[in-house]
């Protein structure tokens, strides 16, 4: 498992040594052992709470991007690029909120790149909130350590009651108070 | 019998060289033509028969601002509307520069003048709209020879993409918008960017990101919003 604390929204690609447990790696090991073809990779999403949030806010937004390894791809088959249903899922207590994806492929120079945006007008919490299917091309091996997150800003809601339903509300950014985690299984 | 006429400004007021006085009356009526002035003119109308001659005074006057409008009087913000000034004669040679104003060029601004052109009694103008926090009432004045005013509101922006409510189907549009899938028209800007909310009063930024989403989503599925 990765993680980056995202106050200044870094590009992380920090080699974790906890995701090899989770796979990666192949082609021929150390001693000449050929490994399997792995073809998907599936990213599981995350924040942790590292920061004050104040009382009586809500976090309703994520807008972020991965950065796919070489030979990493998810399905698009629209244009513009969104991705396919499914490949990228709203999950945990952010299941049903209003999830996009944008695949951005590779090119000779730049890696492929995913922007997932989710919304939520009630809110959600801290944690697992969404999950990533992404393909592998033969005669690739990414380890899960290749894949960065890139961006990360998180959004929410500071809400003063004046009794409902007459909330007065505030937007906030919380992309200072939350961490993103990111846990890659490939098989 | 003929009685001659003269004018002493044509170009303001013109009169037939003579007119005829039929014979057993006592007096015939004659057309006194008069043209557009950019300032109030005093002609002399002279008839002179058998050698006598009387005068008649005749202010000719400019036109001023007879009327003065804008459509629609409500939009929102960043949206145009349509100022039209109308005067109440023709505007003179070289055309009526009508001075504009507006009581809140931060909310709708106008051009500083409007030109007539020579001969017609009415022009257009835009008037541009900024993104607003909150509706906005605005005083049009238009200036030339008389002070008229016209009224407009300026609101906030709505949400609403589509024009028949904002629906899930909004929240999604902005979702798209925000992940530049769709790039936004100017009308897309005027519904859309209403984020960031400060105390429920919406703060429009310029941009279309997942604030707005936010915002939109939950005016959609009626929860406290702007």
């Amino acid at each position: 498992m990765k993680k980056i604390s995202l106050s200044g929204m870094l590009i992380l690609g920090l080699a974790l040594s906890t995701l090899a447990a989770c796979g990666g790696g192949g082609g021929a090991d150390s001693v000449g052992i050929t490994n399997p073809q792995q073809t998907k990779a599936v990213l599981t999403l995350s924040t942790s709470v590292t920061g004050a949030i104040p009382s009586d806010t809500t976090i309703n937004g994520y807008d972020l991007t991965i950065t796919l390894p070489a030979g990493v791809t998810v399905k698009s088959t629209t244009t513009p690029p969104q991705t396919d249903t499914g490949v990228v899922t709203s999950t945990g207590s952010a299941a049903g909120s209003s999830i996009t994806a944008v695949y951005s492929p590779a090119t000779a120079t730049i890696p492929g790149k995913v922007r997932i945006l989710l919304a939520n007008g009630n809110g959600y919490y801290a944690g697992e909130f969404s999950k990533v299917n992404c393909d592998i091309a033969a005669g690739h091996y990414p380890k899960t350590s290749d894949f960065q997150l890139s961006t990360f800003a998180a959004s929410g809601l500071l809400h003063t009651h004046l009794g409902y339903p007459d909330d007065n509300i505030t937007n906030v950014d919380l992309t200072g108070q939350l961490s993103l985690t990111e846990t890659v299984v490939i098989n | 019998m003929a009685i001659s006429l003269n004018s002493s400004d044509p170009s303001a007021a013109g009169v037939p060289d003579t007119v005829t006085v039929p014979a057993g009356s006592a007096s015939a009526a004659f057309t006194v033509t008069t043209y557009p002035v950019a300032s109030s003119t005093f002609a002399t109308i002279t008839a002179v028969y058998s050698g006598v001659a009387r005068t008649a005074m005749l202010t000719i006057t400019p036109p001023v601002v007879k009327s003065l409008s804008v459509n629609p009087t409500s939009v929102l913000g960043r949206i145009i509307s349509q100022g039209t000034v109308t005067l109440s004669g023709p505007a003179p040679a070289g055309g009526a520069a009508v001075a504009l104003s507006s009581s809140d060029p931060s909310a709708a601004g106008v051009p500083a003048t409007v030109t007539v052109p020579a001969g017609s009694t009415s022009a257009a103008f835009t008037v541009t709209t900024y993104a607003v926090a909150g509706s906005t009432p605005v005083t049009i004045s238009a200036t030339y020879g008389s002070i008229l005013t016209a009224a407009l509101t300026v609101n906030p922006a709505d949400g609403d993409f589509y024009g028949d409510g904002v629906k899930v189907e909004d929240a999604l549009k902005a979702l798209r918008i925000a992940a530049a899938l769709d790039t936004p028209t100017a009308i897309d800007f005027a519904h859309g960017d209403v984020a960031p909310l400060v105390n429920s009063r919406s703060h429009p930024d310029g941009k279309i990101d997942i604030n707005d989403v936010i915002a939109i989503l939950r005016k959609a599925v009626g929860l406290p919003g702007w």
